[in-house]
């Protein structure tokens, strides 16, 4: 049961770090960057 | 799967790491930087912060001003080298009363990361000259087409921007802007605000393993950033490949830009009332970018059309309150420039000596030198 609890809690930190990954990931540009000159 | 322990570890685990966001700096940023690069910036996929550019400034041993260059890529030193990068030369000629720091960006703009970096040294009462450039008809740029645009809203909501009622406006309703590109930016730098994954992140792209995978990273994914040096080419390199590209097109390019029409001008004067704070005007000198005279001499006619543009752009800036507005390319040759637009080491040099007096007498003028 301990063991079950312990796993579970492991995988939501797993899961956050994922998350958080993501989010910065997901905050970069998604159209490559075109060079521009006004 | 137990759902209390598992939402537990969910809920510690971001308010962790967010914590771990709000309090890291960006230290070997800091230390190594010289300006902007393709390897460090959004064409890498590195999306620099406010709080970078905060450590960036703090790592600096105070000045009796800080100027802070902003804008495009001609500032930004595009076509000279990281050692011969002209605003080196310009911290050279102003001497140790003075911090020059590089925020210009390639297609970067003046309301991006420079004016964020004066505003937050206006706010925080430090003593700032911000130098930027415009070209003939636009100053400001549009955030709708920025590359940058991240920097605006990262720094408006670490509350370094200065008030300024009409951009606090757009900024406040930009979750609902009709362009996705904005509105996107605006939700993501919103929920950072909150949890910090751009700090984090960066932080551990830059320093310990690449977390960018894009086109220019296919021969270089996972090696940290740092290790990323600045490309800019040697000044013999420059100088043997410049002007070999395609003729035609730079002139098409070159008449298209000296005919353009007043009404440019005129919309892109009420973003920069939009945009720019009377307080950040008021400490702003204008540098407005020429073109190389190798296209205008084969062009009749285009070189006056341009300098006759360039001076009313001139006129009208400083109607707008900005401090002082110059052209200090008027007198360049062909040899003063790397391409079309960009200046070589030469171009830089004479740039920086044209500036160097300019700047000191608004420090004096402004109080800095008391």
């Amino acid at each position: 049961m301990t063991l079950r609890r312990a796993f579970s809690f492991w995988a939501g930190l797993a899961v956050a770090v994922v998350f958080h990954y993501a989010l910065y990931r997901i905050a970069q540009p998604v159209t490559p960057f075109i060079y521009v000159v006004f | 799967m137990k759902p209390i322990p598992f939402f537990l570890g969910l809920v510690i685990g971001l308010f962790s790491l967010s914590i771990v966001g709000w309090s890291i700096q960006n230290t070997p940023l800091a230390q190594s930087f010289v300006r902007f690069h393709t390897y460090n910036n959004a064409e890498a996929g590195f999306l620099t912060t406010a709080a970078e550019l905060a450590t960036i400034i703090d790592q600096q041993p105070p000045p009796r001003a800080y100027i802070i260059v902003g804008g495009s890529s001609v500032l930004n030193g595009v076509g000279q080298s990281r050692d011969l990068v002209w605003t080196r030369r310009l911290q050279n000629l102003l001497g140790k009363d003075f911090v020059v720091l590089n925020f210009a960006n390639r297609a970067g703009g003046p309301i991006d990361f420079g004016s964020v970096a004066a505003e937050m040294l206006l706010r925080q009462h430090r003593p700032v000259i911000y130098v930027a450039d415009a070209n003939e008809t636009v100053y400001a740029n549009n955030p709708r087409t920025s590359f940058y645009r991240h920097m605006l809203f990262d720094g408006w909501l670490r509350s370094y921007l200065l008030p300024w009622p009409p951009r606090d406006a757009y900024l406040r309703w930009a979750a609902f802007d009709g362009a996705e590109g904005v509105r996107n930016v605006a939700l993501g730098e919103w929920l950072n605000s909150f949890l910090r994954f751009n700090e984090l992140w960066n932080y551990i792209t830059f320093n310990f393993v690449g977390l960018q995978w894009n086109n220019m990273m296919t021969a270089k994914s996972f090696s940290p950033f740092r290790r990323r040096s600045d490309p800019g080419a040697s000044p013999e390199v420059s100088r043997t490949t410049r002007y070999t590209g395609n003729n035609d097109a730079e002139l098409a390019t070159v008449a298209s830009q000296a005919g353009r029409p007043i009404e440019r001008m005129i919309a892109s004067a009420s973003l920069t009332e939009q945009f720019v704070p009377l307080q950040l005007r008021s400490i702003t000198l204008v540098v407005v970018d020429l073109l190389s005279p190798y296209y205008l001499d084969l062009l009749p006619g285009s070189r006056e059309a341009l300098l006759a543009r360039a001076t009313e752009q001139q006129t009208a800036m400083q109607k707008m309150g900005f401090n002082k507005v110059m052209i200090p390319a008027k007198d360049f040759t062909a040899d003063d420039y790397a391409d079309r637009v960009h200046l070589s080491v030469e171009g830089g040099d004479k740039m920086a000596a044209a500036l160097a007096p300019v700047v000191r007498q608004m420090a004096s003028d402004l109080g800095y030198l008391r």
